[in-house]
């Protein structure tokens, strides 16, 4: 790469003469340093500093500063307030009579994603993300929004990891926020036209998969105690010692439960001495080779270590014919037994970290009854667990505060005309029931297209029970705080990455359009390109 | 509220009736006893709010709106409606202090209270059929509607005809306390779309459709008896055109021109090409009903329709839409580009004059009746709610303000 600011004065003066500018030297250096500065800013994809002045500035923590001066640099808030010095070389933008709020968060907007994980729970959701997906991620800008949450719901039961994504047309992987964050979806009763009798399987199957985790959990502790055992126990064979403790060897091993995954089709009792030691062999002789840098795909393969090596050795002596009697060995090792390694399994080592707390589950129900299914079993295994579009929360409001579950409440969509299914559910109290009892409310869109009108059903559900602010930090920082990102999103105020939005007027009053939108510190949107 | 009613009934009625009883009745009888608060025939009974949506759609500030007889007789805005110094004596002043007094919401294209029950697929033409006679006044959906601040609608025949017949006016509310046909001979409802095509009968194409309309045309405009068609043929009355592309558009222009008939046209998905076909021939258009998953094309069409001078009227496709389906899609429109004066006449003027009833509903000026919403605030703003519906001058929802009596 050419170095910046020889770049910079092709462009100037592309017939490749001194500037005319340029005859005393002095002149030139501070050119040289403009270029050499934005050269190096441009490394964080934003190549000026910003500056929006005197616009009221909505900070995110429910405080409206007026007359604020906003400065970005190198993709993040470095001053905000009344009192702030812009840099000389900033874009600056009069914000007199605008409104500037962080970027809006949709909790629950699969945007130009399609996922149907089909029940894998480690299926996720930003594969199917496409930032090329202009139309789409335009339009969300387009209403102020800069992130969403996609959301894996499946059609029906277990669906797979959502995670967040920054809407930066084009993308880069930092953009993308998973691991602890990711939440794993799943979906109860949410499909039209539903019997009952369906929403009874899907409880049972994803009740079943946590159950079938623990259980996992537990073949698998069971199974290193007992190679533990085991390791000992040829150990002390191979010194020669004498094995202590074989009988009740024998009867710990029988009175603990068979390992769930573990079943191979008898052969742990068939097995005899020479084959089990055999294939021990095999066993360590594989983790010498994966030492020797040919990893096999047997996840949570213990490191072969140099004690294993050793005893390797000895054994091949042995059953090769050694020094010692072989029937004398034979007899030995004929009341060891080599437990069985269980299968592994990736879906259910996932749901293991929502069971640990680590992953939050959300399930998307929309009848009270399902409701408090979910809470059931997030009691059951201690889970996190948030409710998304949550129809009939209120009716449930005592027990969704009293086990501190959160509802991400989607556009109410109840027609006049009667149609049977959840939306019977839905009530203009919700808002003020789910407040009054302490639950904490988040708004979502439940559908990538209507995520660019976030702003406008915010403004609706602050009709009904919130003050404007609460609902603008719905959907700003408490959206980041519910994601996991609080540091990250959802705020303007130093340090913090600069997505931010600049509107024609506060973003719920009537008519109130999207001006500008930046996304670190770039402008990704611009009200003159909105229309068709 | 029960207080205010129980001084009424009884300063009317001497009876002495068990309280608990006359609680009940008090209940059910609420708009009778609201007329009877507020006087007599030539009485005025006047409602002060801190604001109101002008005839141009423009938000003003103060309002004081004098009701006679069902009919708004008196609009003051500004400082001259907060005192009462050149005012006519009023019997009741109900001030509603910060709030927003519109005119009553309009959905232009409806089938409250019919749902299904306007279309017909066995023949094409219905040149002579009223929706009015598949209105149904005990329809709950039409309670519904009011209380969401729709006080009229027009019950339409749906686009599986040809001709479908005259659009029913109706007003959810009244007088007498249940909702009546104020205009049983509307608009003429015509229909080019896809869905007017079945095939078992005629016509099956565009070009057949507009020989058959042509026909009818023709027919009636002859014809001595009076029809919702004739009205039509001769120029009288304007017909609400549902023309899905800038062709039906177009053809239906040309069928029209020599002949001076007059349309509106709905459903306009793919009719923004001709927007200014559409604005020289002086006819309006009806966009939406809108929901939170518009897409920005759809949306927008509004504001396209504007910027090329068409008078434009957002549908709230009740009932099949959530009953605060017009103020949504005003909303959504005003997002999407269309000015928000715009917006709110088209919620309320631009649908009442697209009904043929532009002088007597959908503004607040003297001589139009007494429809009117009262809005904790702006009717576009997404926050406001509605505090209570007049109709006719009478209170068919809500609580009134702590009314103060000046008898």
């Amino acid at each position: 790469m050419h170095p910046p600011h020889r770049r910079r004065r092709r462009v100037n003066n592309p017939i490749n003469e001194p500037l005319p500018c340029a005859a005393p030297l002095g002149h030139r250096e501070p050119l040289i340093f403009l270029i050499c500065v934005l050269g190096g800013l441009s490394a964080h994809g934003q190549l000026r500093p910003v500056a929006v002045r005197d616009a009221a500035v909505f900070t995110g923590n429910g405080r409206t500063i007026e007359k604020a001066t906003i400065v970005v640099q190198a993709g993040r808030f470095s001053g905000v307030g009344t009192k702030i010095d812009v840099p000389m070389l900033a874009l600056r933008i009069d914000g007199k009579g605008k409104f500037v709020t962080p970027g809006l968060i949709d909790v629950w907007g699969p945007v130009a994603t399609t996922v149907e994980s089909g029940g894998d729970p480690t299926a996720r959701a930003q594969d199917g993300f496409d930032f090329y997906s202009h139309d789409q991620i335009k339009a969300a800008l387009a209403g102020g929004v800069t992130a969403v949450f996609l959301s894996a719901t499946p059609s029906d039961g277990m669906g797979g990891q959502g995670a967040v994504v920054r809407l930066r047309p084009r993308g880069s992987p930092d953009d993308v926020y998973k691991d602890g964050r990711a939440m794993l979806c799943a979906a109860i009763g949410v499909t039209p036209g539903q019997s009952p009798i369906q929403r009874v399987r899907t409880w049972m199957s994803v009740r079943k998969q946590f159950d079938e985790a623990r259980e996992y959990r537990e073949a698998w502790e069971t199974y290193e105690e007992e190679l533990k055992e085991y390791e000992e126990k040829l150990q002390k064979l191979a010194k020669g010692e004498p094995i202590n403790g074989d009988e009740k060897k024998d009867e710990k091993g029988e009175s603990k439960p068979a390992p769930v995954g573990a079943a191979r089709g008898g052969q742990s009792t068939a097995d005899t001495v020479e084959s089990k030691a055999e294939e021990e062999i095999a066993t360590l002789g594989e983790g010498a080779a994966e030492i020797e840098g040919e990893p096999r795909p047997r996840p949570n393969r213990r490191r072969p270590n140099p004690e294993d090596l050793r005893r390797l050795e000895e054994l091949r002596d042995r059953v090769g014919g050694g020094e010692r009697s072989a029937d004398a060995d034979k007899e030995k090792k004929a009341k060891i037994k080599k437990p069985v390694e269980p299968s592994k399994d990736r879906k259910k080592e996932y749901l293991l970290k929502l069971i640990d707390g680590e992953v939050t589950l959300r399930v998307a129900a929309d009848r009270p009854e399902d409701i408090l299914n979910a809470l059931d079993l997030a009691a059951r295994h201690r889970l996190r667990l948030v409710i998304e579009g949550g129809r009939g929360a209120h009716l449930v409001a005592d027990k969704l505060a009293a086990a501190d579950v959160a509802v991400i409440l989607e556009p109410p969509s109840r027609r006049l005309q009667y149609r049977p299914g959840p939306v019977e559910f839905e009530s203009d109290e919700a808002v003020s029931i789910l407040k009054k009892a302490g639950v904490a409310i988040y708004l979502g869109s439940g559908d990538g297209a209507m995520t660019r009108h976030l702003a406008l059903h915010a403004a609706y559900r602050a009709g009904m029970g919130m003050t404007a602010d609460e609902a603008l930090e719905t959907i700003t920082s408490r959206a980041a705080e519910l994601l996991g990102l609080g540091k990250e999103l959802g705020h303007i105020v130093e340090g913090a990455p600069a997505d931010f939005v600049i509107w024609s007027a506060h973003p719920f009053a009537p008519g109130a359009r999207v001006e500008r939108v930046f996304i670190g510190g770039s402008e990704v949107f611009t009200a003159e390109d909105a229309g068709d | 509220m029960n207080s205010e009613l129980l001084h009424v009934w009884s300063g009317t009625r001497s009876s002495r009736v068990c309280r608990a009883t006359l609680r009940a009745a008090a209940a059910a009888l609420i708009s009778l006893s609201v007329q009877a608060a507020q006087g007599g025939p030539t009485e005025i009974v006047r409602i002060r709010a801190g604001g109101y949506v002008a005839s141009n759609g423009e938000l003003r500030k103060g309002a004081a709106i004098d009701i006679t007889d069902g009919a708004i007789s008196r609009v003051a805005a500004g400082d001259a409606a907060r005192s009462d110094d050149e005012a006519p004596k009023a019997v009741a002043t109900l001030d509603y202090e910060a709030a927003v007094v519109s005119p009553g919401l309009i959905d232009v294209h409806s089938a409250l209270g019919a749902f299904d029950q306007l279309r017909e697929t066995k023949t094409a033409i219905r040149d002579t059929a009223f929706a009015r006679d598949a209105f149904n006044a005990y329809h709950e959906q039409i309670r519904a509607a009011r209380e969401a601040g729709v006080t009229c609608f027009g019950l339409s025949p749906g686009d599986e005809n040809l001709v479908g017949g005259a659009i029913a006016v109706c007003k959810s509310g009244g007088r007498e306390g249940t909702p009546y046909v104020l205009e049983a001979n509307g608009p003429l409802k015509i229909s080019l779309s896809p869905r007017m095509m079945i095939p078992d009968r005629e016509p099956t194409s565009r070009a057949m459709a507009l020989e058959m309309l042509r026909k009818t045309v023709e027919e009636h405009r002859s014809a001595k008896s009076e029809s919702p068609t004739r009205a039509f043929a001769s120029g009288a009355r304007a017909a609400l055109a549902d023309a899905p592309s800038g062709g039906d558009v177009l053809s239906l222009l040309r069928v029209g021109a020599p002949r001076g008939l007059k349309f509106a046209f709905i459903h306009e998905r793919d009719a923004r090409s001709v927007a200014a076909e559409i604005a020289a021939a002086k006819s309006h258009v009806v966009v939406g009903p809108y929901d939170w998953s518009e897409t920005p094309r759809d949306a927008t069409a509004g504001a396209v329709f504007e910027k090329a001078g068409v008078g434009v009227a957002i549908s709230g496709g009740l009932p099949n839409a959530p009953a605060d389906s017009l103020r949504i899609s005003a909303a959504i429109a005003a997002r999407n580009g269309l000015s928000v004066n715009a917006a709110r006449r088209a919620i309320t003027r631009v649908p009442a004059e697209i009904l043929g009833i532009g002088d007597r509903v959908g503004t607040i000026e003297q001589g139009r009746a007494a429809d009117l919403v009262i809005f904790s605030g702006d009717p576009l703003d997404l926050r406001s709610r509605v505090i209570a519906v007049y109709i006719d001058g009478v209170r068919v929802w809500g609580d009134p303000p702590d009314a103060e009596e000046r008898r």
